[in-house]
């Protein structure tokens, strides 16, 4: 018998656990770190001209990748875009960038347990699932897929008032 | 005699009552902190005991005449959705201190047409100084089971 350890040949990757938290002109929003993609520098984007609601695009390769810029209020911002990073995410069917301010790690999904939103704040379009206080600092959490949702939303929002 | 129950009075723009057992503490001027994609009559939240809890506006559900300038208060309210389950807080603006009241069922009146807004969240209404006080369903108003949306 072999004193080593057996590998098992096809053993499941390692779940990935906790978060990333994105800090959007103040505003910090969380989501899971298995939603995330890649983070690259601004610098490294096509940006597109002050007005379109794709503020630019990550292209590599044989990708591209839409990014977007949304202001403390969760609004598009189409114009006056200074955020330096960009944090990509997937859903089920594409990947989207985020411009953020900021980017940080929460390794555990328990160092973020957030309240759910009750009833009297929960709005049908929103992608915010609830908040946690860290740190004496409000964390909105969401996810992949609500963010992915609300985009859309506000894209069609967008091209219907453009008629 | 009448059987009398205790409630306390708010002002926030509209007069209103809140029963008794819902009153959990009353804060002056505390921090509130402006949420994205809040309902109108949300005005953020604060925090209280180490947790966040929404703050709600009772002037922005029924219109109410400008409180621009007004001290902004609040007041912390905890509910349940039944007898035994967990509580719940969340909090209202209020532009002056808490008054308690003696209510009795001789006091009772219709809604008037002018807190229609509220018709769905007022679970009574008395008259007290030859004013309407509806009384606001606590656990209704922070569950947002009768949202007016707006």
């Amino acid at each position: 018998m072999s004193a080593q350890p057996r590998l098992e040949p096809h053993a499941a990757p390692a779940a990935v656990t906790g978060w990333a938290v994105l800090t959007l002109d103040g505003l910090r929003l969380a989501l899971p770190q298995r939603d995330m993609v890649t983070l690259e520098l601004a610098s490294v984007l096509q940006m597109n001209p002050p007005g379109r609601v794709e503020v630019g695009r990550f292209v590599q390769k044989n990708r591209t990748w839409s990014v977007y810029a949304l202001d403390a209020a969760l609004a598009l911002q189409t114009a006056g875009v200074t955020q330096r990073l960009c944090a990509f995410f997937k859903t089920a069917g594409q990947v989207r960038g985020l411009l953020c301010d900021t980017f940080s790690l929460l390794p555990q999904d328990d160092d973020l347990i957030a309240e759910p939103l009750p009833g009297c704040m929960a709005q049908v379009f929103s992608p915010l699932d609830g908040y946690v206080l860290r740190e004496n600092q409000m964390v909105a959490t969401t996810s992949a897929q609500r963010l992915g949702a609300y985009l859309e939303h506000l894209l069609e929002a967008r091209h219907a008032a453009a008629g | 005699m009448l059987p009398q129950a205790r409630a306390w009075l708010l002002t926030a723009g509209v007069d209103f009552a809140i029963a008794e057992r819902h009153m959990v503490e009353y804060l002056r001027s505390p921090q509130i902190l402006e949420v994205p994609l809040r309902p109108p009559h949300c005005a953020g939240v604060t925090i209280w005991r180490e947790r966040w809890i929404p703050v709600l506006d009772m002037a922005q559900i029924n219109p109410a005449p400008s409180t621009a300038g007004a001290p902004v208060h609040v007041v912390v309210l905890a509910y349940q959705f039944a007898p035994g389950e967990a509580l719940h807080h969340g909090a209202l603006v209020v532009h002056t201190r808490p008054r308690e009241a003696w209510v009795s069922d001789a006091m009772a009146c219709p809604l008037p047409d002018d807190l229609a807004a509220l018709q769905h969240l007022a679970c009574a209404c008395f008259s007290l100084d030859e004013k309407a006080i509806p009384v606001v369903d606590v656990t209704r108003l922070f569950s947002g089971r009768s949202r007016v949306d707006h």
